[in-house]
């Protein structure tokens, strides 16, 4: 089991900033236009936003060990693609709610936002992003043929690749005039759409 | 404002000697390429000479940008001798690790002037420290092709309304491209976006992918590059796309050279606003115009303003000192030794010496 801890671990660590890249394309455009000043209130974002990727990890360690390999192809192409497909819509209309939040119609909505608890479900949808350090875990994962190994070496995975959202706490520097936040949501938006194109022409092919 | 004759021709030998040296070392041993290395030096300083006599920037101007834009298509996409063109000298490869193998690969070779995009990446640096933002309309071999097509129609068709905000989307596309590529390992902009490239080299493999990219390209080529620029007499695509242009809108304001309105002077008559064709010039409710980072120094709203209100400034120990004629001829030299390398190449293929 060390073994297998530390397997992860340093699967995380290594591929981690590749892995970051992927999850910090819809995150951190949400920290520029939600980041507080305070660096504890950012902390509590980046923790809900990593508790969500600690559920969906063990979540698929635990599917995937169930399963096994017979529907391994569902979990790595087409349930990823979905998950990339509801992050980008959840950005989707959180920026533009946000774009036009003037309008009545949305000023409801971005209220709503707030008690949404977006970075959790980021979180989770991005946990199951189809980018290569996750698939290369994945791969390991039908490799094992155990239960709880599978879920400790997601852990340790999860916690090597968080080692590189630390910086995002000092986000808040950069977000002090109303122009990095709307460049933030315009960020969003164009991740987003692209991200959305994506995820439906990965389920396409 | 015009200068004497003497003064204008003074700027004009001092440019076209200064060309002619730069001509003298590029052209090595090859003298064929020499001759016309010096008529090309002559045709910048010219254009030179025309800008300080007649005291009018744009026009002159306008005429290098397009003129250079013109010619390094002909050159770099059609006539490139020793590839098959079409071809794209900024993506070279098509994954980020044989990016930096090409890197090393163009330094190593000595022939990284015209191969290694690192070091074209350096350079193109170094002239954002020297003029800045005005990189993007003295230089840029690809906005002057935006530029003639702004300069079709004899008065805008229709009056583009931009909210302000929206002027800052090529710097939230940056960003977007910076983290995809580096996600993707891909030049990303290149394959995606770029209506330049003129080439299918880039585009994947994949029929439904390839569809999209192809739709993506023709469109960002003939709706910001064509089109939209027709209509409207604005650079839509340097202003709206671009992500060098916000590149260079970041970076350029290390430049000590500074576009800025003289609110003593000004009558809010509003033809700056209307001339400039990057959107940089804010109207804050209409009583005060002021110049954003976006500005790429074209001289069009110094040549509109009817009261002489708009210069280029350099601040020195508090006090704003007029460096107009500097910058202008740091401009053309710029422009000068970045055309020269490409354009005598290419009278010389066009009239088959070579």
């Amino acid at each position: 089991m060390i073994r297998i801890f530390f397997e992860g671990l340093i699967l995380g660590l290594s591929a981690g900033i590749y892995c970051i890249g992927a999850c910090l394309i819809f995150f951190m455009p949400y920290l520029l236009v939600e980041g507080a000043r305070k660096v504890f209130e950012n902390l509590k974002k980046i923790l809900s936003f990593l508790l969500g990727r600690l559920i969906a990890y063990i979540a698929f360690a635990l599917i995937v060990s169930f399963i096994g390999l017979l529907y391994q192809n569902i979990f790595t192409t087409r349930f990823s693609h979905i998950c990339l497909i509801a992050a980008s819509l959840l950005m989707l209309i959180y920026s533009l709610a946000y774009n036009f939040k003037d309008s009545g119609f949305c000023a409801g909505r971005v209220k709503g936002f707030g008690l949404m608890r977006i970075p959790f479900f980021l979180g989770l949808f991005t946990g199951l992003n189809p980018c290569p350090p996750f698939l290369v875990g994945a791969a390991r994962l039908w490799t094992l043929d155990n239960i709880p190994g599978g879920v400790i070496f997601f852990v340790a995975f999860f916690l090597g690749t968080s080692v590189y959202m630390i910086p995002l706490i000092f986000i808040s520097y950069l977000n002090k005039s109303e122009r990095i936040k709307r460049i933030g949501l315009m960020v969003a938006l164009i991740s987003s759409l692209w991200f959305l194109f994506v995820g439906i022409s990965g389920l396409i092919r | 404002m015009r200068k004497p004759l003497l003064i204008s021709a003074a700027f004009f030998f001092i440019l076209f000697i200064l060309l002619s040296i730069f001509s003298f070392i590029s052209a090595g041993n090859s003298s064929p390429l020499f001759y016309p290395k010096i008529i090309w030096s002559f045709v910048v300083a010219f254009l030179g000479f025309c800008i300080y006599r007649s005291g009018t920037i744009s026009k002159y101007r306008s005429i290098l940008f397009i003129l250079t834009a013109f010619f390094f298509l002909l050159e770099f996409k059609l006539f490139r001798a020793d590839t098959t063109p079409p071809y794209c000298h900024i993506a070279l490869a098509p994954t980020l690790l044989n990016f930096v193998y090409s890197q090393y690969l163009a330094l190593t070779s000595g022939d990284w002037r015209l191969w290694g995009a690192l070091t074209l990446g350096f350079l193109w640096l170094l002239i954002i420290l020297t003029i800045g933002q005005g990189i993007c309309s003295w230089v840029c071999f690809y906005g002057g092709i935006d530029e003639a097509c702004s300069k079709i129609a004899k008065r805008p068709l229709v009056k583009l309304k931009i909210p302000g905000r929206w002027r800052d989307f090529p710097i939230a596309f940056l960003i977007f491209l910076l983290t995809a590529s580096f996600l993707q390992g891909l030049p990303f902009f290149c394959n995606w976006f770029c209506p330049f490239k003129l080439t299918e080299a880039f585009w994947d493999t994949h029929p439904a992918t390839r569809t999209a990219q192809a739709v993506l390209f023709w469109s960002a080529l003939a709706g910001f590059v064509i089109i939209l620029p027709i209509l409207t007499k604005k650079r839509t695509f340097c202003s709206f796309i671009c992500p060098f242009g916000a590149l260079a809108s970041i970076c350029g304001n290390v430049s000590p050279y500074r576009m800025t309105i003289n609110e003593a002077r000004c009558i809010q008559c509003g033809k700056c606003q209307d001339v400039c064709p990057a959107f940089a010039i804010e109207d804050k409710n209409s009583k005060e115009y002021k110049i954003s980072s976006f500005c790429n120094k074209c001289g069009k709203c110094i040549d509109a303003c009817p009261v002489d209100a708009i210069n280029i400034f350099t601040k020195q120990a508090g006090q704003a000192i007029d460096t107009r004629d500097i910058f202008v001829f740091l401009s053309l030299l710029v422009a000068g030794v970045i055309s020269g390398s490409f354009i005598p190449r290419l009278f010389l293929q066009l009239t088959g010496v070579r």
